[in-house]
């Protein structure tokens, strides 16, 4: 492996020299303008330091896992080829990388030669120079230094190397699978002249609303795609899945008439900031998908009520009623039978109330899910398995008759989960009622343990469940224990109860942390089971994954909604002290 | 089929001789029969023990260190915390794996083909589990003690749908499988015998997973039970049937079967030795285990190599005897696909063994269960490769691993025709690719498929 990449980098580097001003060029100068999809790291040299003199790598490097790893016979021989390597090349890898890679990488795959296009600027002509010797030599001290084929288009000498294609230009190293490709860029390199991407006026569109100059940044001609046939399934417009539809379907119906698709990453010490965003425009967006964004397009979730020990958040606008009522134009008969199906039953379960119409049109189209870790310190039976607590927390329209709907609803479900429960030998659920200050009420059921098992340290998975509803005005919580229904509905009520955001959810690492460590000896139980670890072996794999979680602060992703782009932003932070 | 060896002495103790000598094969028989097999270590030490002391060592070893009780509760709780039984399968394979006290895990598995119960209608993984334990508690006796317990215990009731016994409805189930298939055997009751029986066992139910006595649904009238007449309840029913002396052979019987040989069936005359010791040692198991682990018949030729492997012989044998570990659950489920499943016996009759472990499909699915076991990247041979493993224990070629296998895993020798294949497929016996295809290949052997 190690040979093939020696053998690479070195008929890569054989330079043929006397090209002028080849490394004036920029990138997409040198890529054709049928370029379909093109991605850049402008600074790979800053991406390196980032990684590498981040305080984390140090962190990593101390970790029993991380040493036990760099002492496989596989690692110790890649350390060995890379020492040999440095010592041919005078100069550390880092060093190399660094200078090989010193003005950017670009890649480009183009529509009419259909091939890949890898360039490579240097740091200058001298240092390419210098690579190229040196690899050349170690190339050919390998076993079959043969296998390098070699030729010449326009006077400049390219080689190829099983099924890649390599030449290089002053300070450009060019890597290609397609002749014709090459032969492409090589062609706007000799001449400086002919219609590159830079000239596409769709790229130009993309390259206008990039963010940050320094990040690495991709783009993709969508309508060249769509015309072209590809990734028929994901321009159709249709999800053929409840769940992917409310996920994703305003984006499906955007997809199908955006021009283009950008994306972004940013590396820093505090974390990773990935973007994805095409153009948009509310008119794009068909009546059905009208629940997704709101009808003029501005539909955001609701701000949430802080919580102790929030491990997840999730604030989303969809009208979920709209949806349920436009499923016939929205999924295929399948699925509609099924809504069918369930609308019936549910319609029955609501004492005749239309579910779609009645009962789901009564919620505004703000929903909010929250999770926390539970604290066990007071509660008596603690189940083995320790699962975080969970709500859904929604608006109602009109909260003075449904409140009294939904109560009764409430209570008809846990007499049926208590019938079914008393047939599967399950504990009963007992009921109970709370009228707090301000007209807050809150309903909730809690499981009732065996007389031997009431302080149970071990009880079963249900007593992690107080299945409960709380009322507050307007706000109505669905928990899945008593303790969160109340502390939600006891939240302060922002006053303005619109958030920033379509869609937004948070994943707190920390708190993650605390539940994977409350769960401890259970995972450590399943890993000795799953894969077949001793005690030790199962300790420290779990110990490591709990370090590892540790090392972070929290993801988030947002789907933000504005006049003329969507983009969904996925941002990984680092915890502060792991950062330091 | 006749025995080859005198009748009148299957029993008394085998004696090594310079024709007949305790060595490596010898003592592996006894490691697969009274456990799942052993180590080439564990062998070296048993050849050097000698074949009294190493039963002796068996018999002694029934009882695990706390430590590694400790771990096993452990892993159980987690199990059970996932209210699912399908977990406790893993978990039982995850002991049989590791346990330093292979024969009582084996007689816990006697026993749980013997008093067959099923989570498959139970569905409840706390009382299999508890079902589990009692099994093992009393897994060398006393008979009488674990008869009772077994007929109280609430998986076994819901299983035979006698969690609710009531006087005017006597439910017959469980009476006749405690005679035909837990104590007695056929033809040793009456269908009168039965009716009076389950007349004992009314007001015996489970409720809220514990056994309970209804004294307002128990039938107190005189009732007569294979010849004795008195107001009995259930413990007097039970007292009754394993009081019969038909009990001590039948349990003979089903060891013998277990431990020794799947045909021929043995002959009363044959049982009749250990069925009266089983009744002067008042029904406890561990001298008559200990007879038939040291006896003549034992390591005659009517038995090494006479059984098949059950699945759980072949997957956890193979494992245990190069210091194997893998995915528990993934290898339970094979195992219940090969049709024994942990927990999820066939019926109340237990599993058949013998020659119904081996047919068309099966023989497919036991050959894709060691190739499965040898790609699995969690599966480790002493926590490293299989080439590695073997050349810890000395195996650097293909006839060294071809050596080793023979004696560990092989309770018969290996054609020469097969050994040259095996030698073709393992090259220099340093590929790892290699090597799994030669003991795939060795593995799929029909001379593989006895122990």
């Amino acid at each position: 492996m190690q040979r093939v990449l020696f053998v690479f980098v070195a008929s890569a580097l054989m330079a043929n020299h006397g090209v002028a001003e080849a490394g004036d060029r920029t990138a997409i100068s040198l890529l054709p303008r049928t370029t379909v999809l093109y991605g850049e790291i402008p600074n790979p040299p800053a991406l390196l330091s980032t990684i590498l003199d981040h305080p984390l790598r140090t962190k990593i490097e101390a970790l029993d896992a991380y040493k036990a790893a760099t002492m496989t016979p596989g690692y110790l021989a890649f350390l060995g080829g890379r020492t040999f390597v440095e010592m041919q090349l005078e100069m550390k890898w880092r060093e190399a990388l660094e200078t090989l890679t010193a003005n950017g990488i670009f890649i480009g795959v183009d529509t009419v030669t259909e091939g890949v296009a890898i360039l490579v600027h240097g740091k200058d002509a001298k240092s390419m120079d210098l690579f190229r010797t040196k690899l050349l030599e170690i190339s050919r001290m390998g076993k079959n230094p043969d296998q390098i084929k070699e030729g010449e288009y326009r006077g400049v000498t390219a080689y190829e190397v099983n099924k890649a294609r390599f030449a290089v230009v002053e300070d450009w190293l060019l890597i290609t699978n397609k002749p014709d490709t090459g032969k492409a860029v090589l062609d706007r390199l000799l001449d400086d002249d002919g219609e590159s991407l830079a000239d596409n006026e769709t790229f130009q569109q993309a390259q206008a609303s990039r963010k940050n100059p320094d990040a690495a940044w991709g783009f993709a001609n969508l309508q060249t795609l769509r015309d072209g046939g590809v990734a028929k399934k994901l321009f159709e417009g249709r999800a053929e899945n409840p769940a992917a539809e409310l996920l994703v379907g305003g984006i499906l119906s955007s997809l199908q008439n955006t021009p283009f698709a950008t994306a972004e990453l940013a590396a820093s010490e505090s974390g990773i900031d990935f973007e994805l965003a095409i153009p948009h425009k509310s008119e794009w967006v068909t009546e059905e998908r009208e629940y997704y964004f709101g009808a003029d397009g501005t539909g955001r979730g609701p701000v949430l009520p802080n919580i102790e020990r929030r491990l997840f958040s999730l604030s989303t606008y969809r009208d979920v009623s709209e949806m349920w009522l436009r499923a016939g134009d929205l999924f295929n008969e399948k699925i509609n039978d099924g809504f069918a199906e369930a609308d019936a039953n549910l319609t029955t379960f609501f004492s005749g109330k239309d579910f779609g119409e009645d009962i789901l049109g009564s919620l505004t189209p703000q929903i909010g899910f929250v999770a926390s870790s539970q604290d066990f310190t007071d509660i008596l039976p603690i189940p083995a398995i320790k699962l975080p607590q969970f709500a859904l927390v929604m608006e109602m329209k009109e909260p003075k008759t449904m409140t009294r709907e939904l109560r009764r609803t409430f209570q008809s479900l846990i007499g049926f989960l208590n019938v079914i429960g008393a047939m599967e030998g399950r504990p009963q659920l007992e009921l109970d009622m709370d009228k707090l200050d301000n007209g807050v009420e809150i309903i909730t059921s809690t499981y009732i343990p065996e007389v031997d098992d009431e302080e149970s340290t071990r009880a079963g998975i249900l007593f992690n469940f107080s299945p409960s509803v709380g009322f507050a005005n307007e706000t109505f919580v669905v928990a899945s224990t008593d303790r969160l229904a109340r502390e939600l509905v006891s939240a302060e009520v922002p006053v303005d109860r619109d958030a920033e955001f379509n869609t937004q959810a948070n994943l707190n690492a920390g708190v993650l942390k605390d539940v994977l460590g409350e769960n401890r000896e259970q995972l450590i139980s399943q890993n000795m089971l799953e894969e077949g670890n001793s005690r030790e072996e199962a300790e420290a794999a779990i110990g490591l994954l709990l370090q590892f979680v540790g090392y972070f602060e929290d993801i988030s992703l947002k789907l933000d909604v504005q006049q003329n782009e969507l983009a969904a932003r996925l941002q990984l932070r680092v915890a502060e002290q792991a950062a330091r | 089929m006749k025995m080859s060896i005198d009748l009148e002495r299957p029993w008394e103790a085998w004696q090594p001789s310079a024709d007949d000598p305790w060595d490596v094969r010898k003592a592996a028989h006894l490691f697969r029969r009274a456990g799942f097999g052993a180590t080439p270590d564990e062998l070296s030490n048993a050849v050097k023990a000698g074949p009294e002391d190493c039963v002796e060592g068996l018999l002694k070893n029934t009882e695990e260190p706390a430590s590694y009780l400790n771990e096993v509760d452990s892993l159980a709780n987690a199990s059970l915390a996932t209210g699912k039984p399908q977990t406790l399968s893993a978990w039982w394979t995850h002991r049989m794996l590791s346990t330093p006290a292979q024969l009582l895990e084996k007689m816990t598995l006697f026993w749980h083909g013997h008093f067959a119960t099923s989570a498959e209608k139970v569905q409840d993984a706390e009382l299999m589990f508890a079902q589990n334990n009692l099994l093992r508690r009393y897994a060398f006796g006393d008979f009488a003690e674990l008869l009772l317990e077994i007929s109280r215990d609430p998986a076994m009731l819901i299983y035979l749908d006698s969690a609710s016994n009531r006087k005017a409805h006597p439910n017959e189930n469980y009476a006749r499988e405690i005679m035909e298939l837990f104590c007695l055997g056929e033809g040793n009751y009456s269908e009168q015998d039965i009716r009076e029986l389950a007349r004992c066992f009314t007001g015996w139910e489970v409720r809220r997973k514990k056994f309970r006595f209804n004294r307002y649904q128990h039938d107190k009238g005189s009732k007569s039970v294979l010849g004795e007449t008195g107001e009995f309840g259930g413990e007097e029913g039970v007292r009754i049937v394993v009081s019969q002396e038909s009990a001590a052979e039948f349990l003979a019987g089903k060891l013998v079967k277990f431990f020794v040989m799947d045909e021929p069936e043995p002959s009363p005359e044959l049982l009749a030795p250990l069925a009266e010791e089983l009744r002067t040692n008042g029904m406890q198991f561990r001298s008559v285990v200990r007879t038939i682990l040291k006896s003549n018949l034992f390591y005659s030729n009517y038995a090494v190599g006479k059984k098949v492997r059950s699945p759980v012989e072949l997957a956890i044998g193979f494992l245990r005897a190069m210091e194997g570990t893998t995915n528990s659950y993934e290898l339970a489920d094979a195992m219940q696909g090969l049709g024994q499943g942990l927990f999820y016996p066939p019926s109340v009759k237990g599993w058949d063994g013998g020659r119904t472990w081996i047919n068309s499909s099966t023989l497919l699915g036991r050959s894709n269960l060691i190739r499965n076991l040898l790609e699995n990247e969690k599966t480790r041979f002493g926590r490293q490769t299989l080439v590695q493993h073997l050349r810890q224990l000395g195996a650097r070629s293909a006839d060294d691993m071809i050596a080793l296998f023979e004696e560990t895993l092989f309770a018969v020798t290996i054609s020469g025709s097969a050994k040259d294949r095996i030698r073709g497929l393992a090259g220099d016996g340093q590929d790892e690719g290699r090597l799994h295809d030669a003991v795939h290949a060795l593995c799929t052997l029909p001379e593989f498929q006895l122990c």
